[in-house]
């Protein structure tokens, strides 16, 4: 597959995932839970940003490079966020078990996809020095 | 030789003379007090305070008094220890040792890469050893899982002036302590966690009636108790109260319009976010009265001149960065920086934790260098002499993020460098199973609560027994001579270091030894290289010069040989793109802003007003767990007591913990002062006896962090939290949710 269209298909997956957890939301409502709610949801739209840029020009650009950006970086932050919230709703008896992993299974799911998504990346970018300011390390491997 | 006359306070041994003083530095607290060592036959016995330094002037803190105490105690390791097949520690070599930890390293950097290996460090090493932490552990392992103690203690110091002002490094001084009408302590019980400092502007206080004192701090501390005015607002509320008071300095045009157009960006946006911050509103929220809460406003509206200090009931609260950042915000629109007796003094709790920020063994690259723009990562390649792609951005782990690494089976080789974790990290269960996964490896004068994990022990040398540099609270290096030799079997923390990186074989790009350097000062004169044109520059330092002058700030460079006072006297900050330590995060969501995002904000030398928007605690009292939990420090002991536990005259002060509970909850639960107390957490519970009075507020109770062992003895952080600020990661240890259950005599 085209580096650009393995990217768009990754990240459509990302996107659906992130709105199944929100449709999901509020499940205990705290200043963590909406914190990783914004940011699941900046996600959801920079990945729109970035297939609507795909289809219009399959290249490397400023704003791609952005939205990259945003989803990867995003979704670090928001995965520190989330165990956290999962770690206190655990210890809390806030929020079932079943919900909790069902959440956590989702959040992983994410993270699977945009390692997925790496190489492509790499390549459509032209090179390693140009993501890896974009690709947190854990995500690179 | 002795080579002062007079010495403002000693602390000999009984019976002693001294053959001579060595130029020191105090080793517990971030004040940095000069100190001389007292030395007779090779044996430390007894320390003076420097009448000359101008950070102490002869004074110290109780428990500096007894610092050398610990290095002549008889349970000191004097060899490495090894554990066995039956799962016991053994003395070894260090031959043994050193082969079996490099062995590890190399079997987990070949299987995992950099991502398999952390150091986690502390703040009460010196700059070279740091500095060595940094370039071993980006350009050896390449790793990006450096992390320190600083984590719990500084972490949102750093941020916040990143956020702020462009880099780390705190705006003022200690000298605008003197200088200041007005100063506001902010989660900063000064009178037991810096003495010398709170000594000092008592003194002023009772000399001429300045500064006018503001203590925000939910307990009557002893710092309280000499506020003006003392602002005890409810846990996890900071941020309520300096967002409505940040909206009425800006409703009340108490602002200075010429430095915001001038030398700011943003405040209409942060002006959309504190609109709706009425007085009212903070004091629902705060618990204080709205006559406080304006009183508070109108004072810090209309001083001429503010220093605002903060600490761990900052940076270990809800909100941690954000209520820093609303501190600069405040300084920012009444233009209170860059002059005499102004601007927010961010302290750290740690002798030299600032240190490990500057030189980049933790948190960002060397010299406030940003880890996200390809030219500073190119700079220290260049001055490394190493390839660029070999070296990890990261971005940088947090400790509590490693626990999470390790429990996944990620991080396989962790070295932890002078602190005690299963003392001192929250929620202590968890960490004690995470910490059983990795092979460890404890660098320690002493067997502590953390060794009971560890696959191999190195017994370091202590305070007085080697050579290198610390940066205190307010950017001051101080160097700290070497006094006598270690103990036979002992080796320096950076004589470790190096001999880890030539066992490793790490190389330059031409085939050269990465650590070239064989001296603490040869160290220090290749760090001043890479400091260069940065913020932090100390091309003007020597070893020499920083006994002479007894500490100098940076910057101090060939053109500004005295150092700098205070930073931003231009009124220029460290925020063009390409000299900036970093582009920042969303302060709400924490996410990070890229180059472009950045660049659009365009604050290319200008301070940045950040939106401060509040978030408040997780966990909140309820039903079943009625109170606040807050922990902190006692004056008479540093952290886990790995020190100040050996020094018999502290001990006889504080040998156990305890908690302060309110006089109406004591009697509501039949409590008396000095009855056995259960305090139970959602994660765990303690026994403590009880002291019962008004230090706290109705429905609140503290307990010290000091204590723990596996014995039982107990520990406050089985029962805090393993939440973080978003921003800096520093963990949240200041309010959980607890019941108390009486336990009786």
């Amino acid at each position: 597959m085209h580096a650009a269209a393995e990217i768009a298909y990754h990240l459509r997956i990302v996107q659906g995932l992130a709105d199944r957890v929100l449709d999901r939301m509020p499940v205990w409502e705290n200043t963590m839970e909406e914190r990783f709610t914004m940011l699941l949801q900046e996600k959801k739209e920079a990945i729109q940003i970035i297939l609507n840029g795909l289809r219009e020009t399959p290249e490397m650009n400023d704003e791609i490079h952005k939205n990259l950006h945003i989803v990867y970086k995003g979704d670090k932050a928001e995965k520190l966020i989330f165990e956290q919230w999962k770690r206190v709703a655990e210890q809390n008896n806030f929020v079932n078990s079943d919900e909790l992993d069902w959440l956590e299974e989702n959040f992983q799911e994410m993270k699977k996809e945009l390692k997925e998504a790496v190489p492509s990346i790499h390549e459509f970018a032209g090179g390693w020095e140009k993501t890896r300011f974009i690709v947190p390390a854990q995500y690179r491997e | 030789m002795d080579h002062r006359k007079v010495l403002h306070e000693q602390f000999v041994a009984d019976n002693e003379t001294v053959d001579k003083w060595i130029h020191s530095t105090c080793n517990l607290c971030s004040v940095g007090c000069g100190t001389d060592i007292a030395v007779k036959d090779n044996k430390i016995i007894g320390i003076g305070g420097i009448d000359e330094h101008p950070i102490n002037k002869g004074r110290l803190d109780p428990k500096a008094k007894y610092q050398w105490i610990p290095n002549n105690s008889k349970d000191r390791l004097l060899t490495p220890m090894i554990r066995n097949d039956q799962g016991d520690l053994e003395p070894a070599s260090w031959e043994e040792a050193m082969d079996l930890i490099v062995r590890k390293a190399k079997e987990v950097l070949k299987d995992k890469g950099g991502d398999g290996v952390a150091i986690y460090s502390t703040g009460q090493g010196f700059l070279e050893d740091y500095y060595t932490i940094g370039k071993i552990g980006r350009a050896g392992m390449e790793t990006h899982l450096l992390d320190a103690n600083t984590r719990l203690c500084t972490a949102t110091t750093e941020w916040c002036l990143i956020e702020s002002f462009g880099s780390d490094g705190v705006p003022t001084s200690f000298d605008d302590v003197d200088e200041a009408d007005t100063i506001m302590l902010f989660g900063h019980n000064m009178a037991e966690t810096g003495t010398v400092l709170w000594d000092r502007i008592l003194r002023r206080k009772k000399a001429t009636g300045k500064p006018y004192l503001i203590v925000v701090d939910p307990r009557r501390t002893p710092t309280a108790k000499e506020a003006d005015l003392h602002l005890d607002l409810n846990p996890g509320t900071n941020l309520a109260l300096l967002n409505a008071i940040q909206n009425k300095i800006v409703n009340n045009e108490w602002i200075d319009h010429d430095f915001i157009n001038n030398h700011t960006i943003q405040l209409d946006e942060l002006k959309q976010e504190i609109n709706k911050w009425t007085i009212a509103k903070a004091s629902q929220i705060t618990g204080l009265s709205e006559e406080k809460i304006t009183l508070a406003a109108e004072k810090l509206g209309k001083t001429e001149s503010l220093v605002t200090t903060t600490l761990q009931g900052v940076y270990q609260a809800s909100d941690a960065t954000t209520t820093c950042l609303a501190i600069n915000n405040i300084h920012l629109m009444r233009g209170l920086i860059g002059k005499p007796g102004c601007g927010p003094l961010h302290m750290a709790g740690q002798p030299s934790s600032s240190g490990n920020r500057t030189v980049g063994g933790v948190g960002t690259y060397p010299g406030n260098r940003n880890p996200n723009n390809p030219k500073h990562i190119q700079d220290i390649a260049a001055l490394w002499n190493v390839k660029e792609e070999d070296l990890e951005i990261g971005p940088n782990k947090g400790i509590i993020k490693q626990l999470e690494l390790m429990e996944k089976g990620q991080i396989q080789f962790f070295w932890n460098i002078h602190t005690n974790p299963l003392v001192s990290l929250p929620n202590q269960e968890r960490a004690r199973k995470a910490l059983e996964k990795p092979f460890v490896v404890v660098q320690d004068p002493f067997l502590t609560e953390t060794t009971e994990v560890a696959d191999v022990v190195l017994p370091p040398a202590m305070w007085g027994e080697k050579e290198g540099t610390m940066e205190n609270a307010d950017r001051t290096i101080n160097v700290l001579r070497k006094a006598i030799e270690p103990p036979n079997g002992v080796k320096t923390d950076f004589e470790i270091l190096v001999e880890f990186a030539r066992r490793m074989e790490f190389k330059d790009r031409d085939g050269n030894p990465l650590i070239a350097y064989s001296t603490p000062e040869e160290a220090f004169e290749e760090w001043k290289k890479v400091s260069a044109g940065r913020p932090c520059d100390m091309t003007g330092m020597t070893y020499d010069r920083l006994e002479k002058e007894n500490g100098l700030r940076w910057p101090c460079t060939a053109d500004n040989p005295e150092g700098k006072t205070r930073l931003y006297e231009n009124h220029f900050f460290n925020t063009e793109v390409d000299y900036c330590q970093n582009y920042g995060k969303d302060p709400y969501t924490s996410r990070p802003l890229s180059r472009e995002e950045f660049e659009e904000m365009n604050p290319n030398g200008r301070a940045v007003f950040k939106v401060t928007r509040f978030g408040g605690p997780t966990e909140q009292p309820r039903a079943d767990y009625p109170f606040w939990l807050n922990t902190g420090r006692l004056i008479w002991h540093w952290h886990t007591r790995t020190k100040t536990g050996r020094m018999p005259e502290m001990e006889k002060e504080a040998p156990e913990a305890f908690v302060e509970i309110n006089a109406d909850d004591a009697r509501n639960l039949a409590i008396k002062d000095g009855e056995k107390v259960r305090i139970v957490s959602p994660r765990g519970n303690v026994e403590v006896p009880a002291k019962v009075g008004n230090i706290m507020n109705k429905g609140e109770v503290f307990v010290p962090f000091h204590y723990g062992n596996f014995d039982g003895e107990a520990n406050a952080n089985e029962m805090t939290m393993d939440e973080v600020d978003p921003l800096s990661h520093q963990p949240v240890l200041k309010h959980a949710s607890c019941r108390l259950e009486k336990i009786g005599k």
